[in-house]
């Protein structure tokens, strides 16, 4: 099993769209992490990102200052049984179909500047009633 | 991190951690030296209190650039793990791939799972005993095989010698063979596809018929 983190600032660019399915193809990714997805057609760049592979997407909308997040996880290798989008974060509750294991991924986004860190202390603060 | 914490406290899975943290935790993640401890120290804290444990990467030793011509390097991504994943999990590795358009580098993360793939033993298999050109080839192959012997050579080194040459044989043999039933099959599959689609418009003789069963 193999996960791919990649802040890729943006996937509008064809090219970065490419380096990332030849990533997908070439390196075997099972679970596919990227942030700062600025300015993404969804659908058609995820369509376009997965080729033959077919992922389940989980995407973070940037708010404010936290920037976007999307998770792939592809469905030949796991369940997806839960999941949480977050401030900051997503989260994902995975089944291994081959193993049956259960586990946990979750994909961050920290706030790049520190002088927000308390905004980001406690937006994240205001979740925790959830 | 309020947040992280309330999901990892609550968290009874194996969890898995990773991102862009834009966090560091010592000075040796970043190669300017300009340096906020304080923010080092409430990350580490938090590592800490959860008992994660940083994934060790190879590679580049930062994973992000400013890209100037005296660029500001910084390590900001990284995977941590649950002592419970690492327990499920003890063979993962990480490393980052060449970086790519982004001012980021790519980082991967491999379970290192055992692969199911089976050692490829030798089998024989009975049904060769059946193709005609079985005992002729293993006979030939025998024979090729004297020749290779070393002169002074003892008669159970020979005899493994010459083994271990038909094993690697018929390992390959029995690779063409099952080639070549694959494509016959094909082929007959197709007649009888043909056949068969033929027989729904009513047009199959007799002889037709025998021949199609034949093949199946």
């Amino acid at each position: 099993m193999r996960v791919l983190l990649w802040n890729v600032r943006g996937l509008g660019k064809l090219a970065r769209r490419g380096h990332i399915r030849d990533f997908i193809h070439t390196e075997r990714i099972d679970i596919v992490g990227l942030q700062e997805t600025v300015k993404s057609e969804f659908s058609k760049d995820l369509e376009e990102i997965g080729g033959a592979v077919s992922f389940y997407w989980f995407r973070l909308p940037a708010i404010g200052r936290s920037g976007e997040i999307l998770l792939g996880v592809k469905g030949d290798s796991f369940e997806v049984e839960d999941h949480n989008i977050l401030n900051y974060c997503i989260k994902v509750s995975l089944r291994n179909r081959l193993t049956n294991l259960k586990w946990e991924f979750i994909v961050v986004y920290g706030p790049a500047q520190h002088q927000h860190s308390e905004d980001f202390f406690g937006r994240i603060g205001q979740h925790l009633q959830h | 991190m309020a947040e992280l914490d309330s999901i990892c406290s609550t968290s009874s899975l194996p969890c898995l951690i990773g991102g862009d943290f834009n966090l560091i935790r010592s000075t040796e993640e970043k190669s300017s030296d300009l340096y906020n401890f304080s923010l080092m120290n409430s990350f580490n804290d938090w590592i800490g209190k959860f008992q994660l444990i940083e994934v060790k990467r190879s590679g580049a030793k930062f994973t992000w650039t400013n890209k100037q011509r005296v660029p500001v390097m910084v390590k900001l991504d990284r995977y941590l793990m649950t002592s419970s994943w690492e327990e499920k999990f003890p063979l993962c590795s990480a490393w980052s791939l060449p970086r790519v358009g982004s001012d980021h580098w790519p980082i991967i993360l491999d379970s290192g799972e055992t692969n199911t793939t089976k050692t490829r033993y030798f089998f024989f298999e009975n049904q060769w005993t059946l193709l005609p050109d079985f005992i002729p080839s293993v006979q030939q192959v025998w024979l090729q095989s004297l020749d290779k012997r070393p002169a002074a050579c003892s008669a159970i080194n020979a005899w493994h010698g010459s083994l271990g040459t038909l094993r690697q044989f018929l390992k390959g043999w029995n690779i063409q063979k099952v080639g070549e039933q694959k494509k016959e099959k094909n082929e007959l599959l197709q007649i009888l596809n043909a056949m068969d689609g033929q027989a729904e418009v009513g047009e199959l003789s007799p002889t037709e018929w025998e021949y199609r069963y034949e093949i199946e």
